[in-house]
């Protein structure tokens, strides 16, 4: 299991590098056709929206497997421990909840109503980038059930919660 | 009970409860959302409305610009520029009573202006500062109280992803949002100088600032113009309508890296792990961005601004009173959640109440702003307040003793802030960023 997770924390961070560089580039290309040549791209804002998509949800899964999304943990911290395991599994039951249902099945019925609706500039349906939601709304539900079976066999490490606001 | 009051209260009480029980604020917020919407058109109808939300929520291209100032502001971090700030911040507050401490105040800003986060500031400012001040003669709570209360002015002073959030909810000008951030911003560093200057009046001990020559003043200034020449990029080519704000950011990124490799401060293979970092710091804010989305579908179609409005306009039809309301309610949340999830949260519920007597948009961006900024550097969470105090090795209660004349002084100037809107809106509104009333 382990193995399986640090695999795909390093699958998942090469993704998000290339496609965060890749984004840089749109947006630089997208200022250089219209200041300096003077014939703006079509597609360049349009590319730069679905590649921040992409990177928004892969970079918050592996967020999740980090455990680093912003939570207030105040309350349960004065918990006894028993009380904070139980607390703490279903923190990831919420999040396996909210993964599959939103997300995946949410993700899939967006698909689905979208395939068929061609992009503007881009050679490609709406319905397939709505295919971000499923992947990582699986990504994410994975990822929490390993916190989860970790809680259930009593790692207290997975136990607490990161409180950190990158906006401040 | 009708659907809409239905919903509201599935959302009122299960968003309360999975915050508390610490479940990530992004899933708390979206969970509670899709139930609720649950109770308005069904399972299958909820689970497509929170999906198609949550993707059109991030799908925008001025939320692009925070990937980019972060990214800007990760390579200014590791190309060394706390340094030439802080010298630069010597330079400015000059021979000043206590001028090391207001030179930490003035870094902060300057730290903070560039590098877009309060925490950054306060470690990267705090490890230069703290030492300093201690062999001059000051009491190590002191300093670090000095450097956590000035840590957030940088929230302030553009460019500020903060702002961008508040744009996204409010609908308002990043452009005029940054215009406005700088008044209350310098009003934020004038009240953290203030409390230092009374404080260094009554102690002989500490150590006076050294004279610097006029020719080594312009030295270390002209040192420092490359790092706040991104700020002026930034804003001017917003200001000129040369570059949207998302452009602006992706050149700011771009010139942050070509200084980097410039003063050989950048290497190549760090890239992958700068961009890694980026990456995560934005994710968190878009994936709450996103479940807001959801959270204001849900708040619109239940009418639930509605109903807060007329309870509070049922207490009191003074304006005066219900800001004052708004205001405490955000202290209290802001000591334990964060700017960005507290925003996100709250604009959707009191804008449409201000807006309705008259209150700007933007001006209010600076009251929600600068009052969350408080919560940060108050305990029980607040993040800076950790930071510094750790880096100065010190708990967090002593620096928080410490603090509270910063935070009486900074209170009265969210006061300042909250009833003198000229502060905020004049330089936007000279501009012509928004239209004068």
């Amino acid at each position: 299991m382990n193995r399986a997770v640090a695999v795909m924390d390093r699958v998942i961070a090469a993704v998000c590098v290339v496609v965060f560089a890749a984004l840089v580039l749109t947006v630089v290309w997208q200022v250089f056709t219209r200041q300096v040549l003077d014939a703006p791209s079509t597609w360049s804002e349009e590319l730069a929206r679905y590649e921040f998509v992409w990177l928004g949800l892969f970079a918050a899964a592996l967020v999740f497997s980090e455990r680093g999304h912003i939570a207030v943990d105040a309350a349960v911290r004065k918990l006894r421990p028993g009380a904070r395991r139980v607390v703490a599994a279903l923190v990831q039951v919420a999040i396996i909840v909210f993964a599959l249902a939103g997300l995946v099945w949410g993700g899939l019925r967006a698909a689905a109503g979208a395939w068929d609706q061609q992009l503007t500039a881009l050679p490609t349906q709406l319905g397939v980038m709505y295919l971000a939601l499923p992947v990582s709304g699986l990504i994410i539900a994975f990822y929490a059930v390993t916190h989860l079976t970790a809680v259930l066999q009593g790692d207290e490490t997975v136990i607490g919660a990161a409180d950190v606001d990158p906006a401040v | 009970m009708d659907p809409g009051a239905l919903a509201s209260l599935i959302l009122l009480v299960l968003i309360t409860i999975m915050i508390v029980a610490s479940v990530p604020v992004a899933v708390a917020i979206g969970l509670s959302a899709m139930v609720a919407v649950v109770a308005l058109v069904g399972v299958e109808g909820a689970v497509l409305v929170t999906a198609q939300r949550v993707f059109t929520g991030i799908n925008s291209f001025p939320l692009l610009a925070i990937p980019f100032f972060v990214l800007a502001g990760v390579i200014m971090n590791n190309g060394g520029i706390a340094a030439r700030l802080i010298d630069a911040a010597k330079v400015l507050v000059g021979k000043a009573p206590g001028s090391l401490a207001q030179t930490n105040v003035v870094a902060n800003a300057l730290f903070g202006s560039v590098s877009g986060a309060a925490v950054a500031a306060a470690a990267a400012v705090g490890t230069v500062m703290g030492p300093r001040q201690e062999q001059d003669g000051y009491d190590r709570r002191f300093s670090a109280a000095v450097n956590v209360a000035s840590a957030p002015a940088g929230m302030l002073i553009p460019p500020s992803n903060t702002f961008i959030v508040y744009s996204l909810v409010s609908g308002t000008s990043i452009a005029a949002l940054f215009m406005a951030g700088i008044g209350p911003g310098l009003l934020w560093v004038l009240a953290c100088m203030a409390v230092v200057a009374l404080y260094v009046r009554r102690r002989s001990d500490i150590a006076r600032a050294e004279k610097i020559g006029a020719k080594a003043s312009l030295l270390v200034l002209w040192r420092a113009v490359p790092s706040l020449l991104m700020i002026v990029i930034v804003i001017g080519g917003i200001l000129s309508g040369i570059f949207t704000a998302t452009e602006s950011a992706a050149i700011a990124v771009v010139y942050c890296l070509v200084l980097g490799f410039a003063y050989r401060a950048l290497a190549v293979r760090a890239l992958p792990g700068i961009l890694i970092d980026s990456a995560r710091t934005t994710a968190i804010v878009m994936l709450l961005v996103g479940v807001s989305s959801a959270l204001a579908f849900v708040m619109s179609f239940a009418r639930v601004p509605d109903t807060i409005s007329s309870v509070m306009v049922g207490l009191t039809d003074s304006p005066t009173v219900i800001l004052l309301i708004m205001m405490v309610v955000l202290l209290v949340v802001g000591t334990f959640m964060d700017p960005t999830p507290a925003i996100l949260i709250f604009t959707p519920i009191f804008l449409p109440i201000v807006t309705e007597f008259g209150v700007d948009p933007v001006h209010f961006g600076m009251m929600i702003v600068f009052n969350l900024s408080l919560g940060v550097i108050t305990p029980p969470v607040g993040n800076v307040l950790f930071v510094g105090a750790r880096i100065a090795g010190l708990r967090i209660e002593p620096v928080a003793a410490k603090l509270l004349p910063f935070l009486g002084a900074l209170a009265v100037g969210l006061l300042i802030v909250v009833f003198v809107p000229q502060l905020s809106l004049w330089l936007p509104e000279t501009l012509g960023l928004i239209e004068a009333e």
